[in-house]
């Protein structure tokens, strides 16, 4: 049981280093489409509140917070540090050509997987920890 | 409105926090920072836009600077890990420990991408929880300030992911 709690543990704190190498290759694939993204997004009426021009200014490593920028508004979801005219944002991501949006929801359900992952990790050290102190 | 832009430049926490991440020289007062009289602000502010302040592009371009350093950094902190975490590993293997080679391997390599994915994680969330802090103490976050927010929640939040992971990966592998 023991050692099946370990492997599970290391699994968990490994498996999401390599799902963003897999995520590094993806957006190498489709940075083009990215930066059309981000161009197309810059040259229209709306402003990118300040915490997503940070991310988009930090390229494969700012990739993550504007996946979950694009792909969470397209559906007209919220999000946090919202822009002020939500709605009007939300319709004009979701009327860009989806060819440039499609890849970018997978990318963030990668970015949502290997977070989950992480947190399994650290759960189970925080409950590692509880334990060997009892 | 002078007054209030005033007030809010000169808020201890913003002028603290500013300094380190674009480097604002050690003045009192921004206005004396950047050389600029109070009708020369209301001047150049009226008949240019923001963007024409004498030294305001200077700051931005410095934030902007803070991002691309950050981003710089960040490749090449991962890449001196992994050559650290190689070079110890060759050592271990080297010095008569042939039997434990790939066990020390396994650990080591194993830690170093816990601690990559924790670091890269712990800056995407530390930027929006230093946002989130900015927007709480009242500082302003729009344009270079948001940026300057951002830049140092995500330097504390990649430091401290990666340390922490570093002590719980320990935990496991002890």
């Amino acid at each position: 049981m023991i050692i099946i709690l370990f492997y599970v543990a290391i699994g968990c704190a490994v498996v999401p280093f390599f799902i963003t190498v897999l995520q590094f290759f993806i957006f190498s694939i489709n940075k083009e489409k990215y930066k059309s993204l981000l161009s197309i997004y810059h040259n229209s009426k709306f402003e990118l509140p300040p915490l997503y021009r940070f991310y988009a200014s930090m390229g494969f490593l700012g990739s993550f917070g504007m996946s979950y920028f694009f792909s969470r508004l397209r559906k007209g979801k919220k999000i946090i540090f919202q822009p002020k005219d939500h709605g009007d944002v939300c319709d004009f991501l979701a009327g860009i050509n989806i060819s440039l949006m499609k890849w970018i929801d997978n990318y963030y359900h990668l970015s949502i997987f290997s977070l989950f992952l992480y947190a399994v990790f650290i759960f189970m050290s925080l409950m590692k920890v509880i334990i060997t102190q009892i | 409105m002078l007054n209030q832009l005033k007030e809010l430049v000169n808020k201890p926490l913003l002028k603290s926090l500013a300094r380190y991440v674009v480097k604002f020289r050690q003045y009192e007062s921004m206005k004396r920072a950047l050389n600029l009289s109070s009708r020369s602000i209301v001047h150049e502010w009226s008949t240019v836009g923001l963007g024409g302040i004498p030294g305001y592009s200077w700051y931005v371009g410095n934030a902007a600077k803070a991002a691309h350093f950050l981003k710089s950094g960040g490749y090449i902190g991962v890449g001196f890990s992994f050559l650290g975490t190689t070079n110890e590993v060759a050592n271990a293997c080297k010095i008569g420990r042939e039997g434990d080679c790939s066990k020390i391997a396994f650990k080591k390599y194993a830690k170093f991408t816990s601690s990559t994915f924790a670091g890269m994680a712990g800056g995407t969330l530390g930027a929006s929880a230093g946002m989130g802090v900015c927007v709480a103490v009242g500082i302003v976050t729009a344009g270079a300030g948001g940026v300057a927010c951002a830049a140092v929640g995500s330097l504390v939040g990649g430091t401290v992911a990666s340390s922490a992971s570093d002590y719980f990966m320990d935990l496991w592998l002890k």
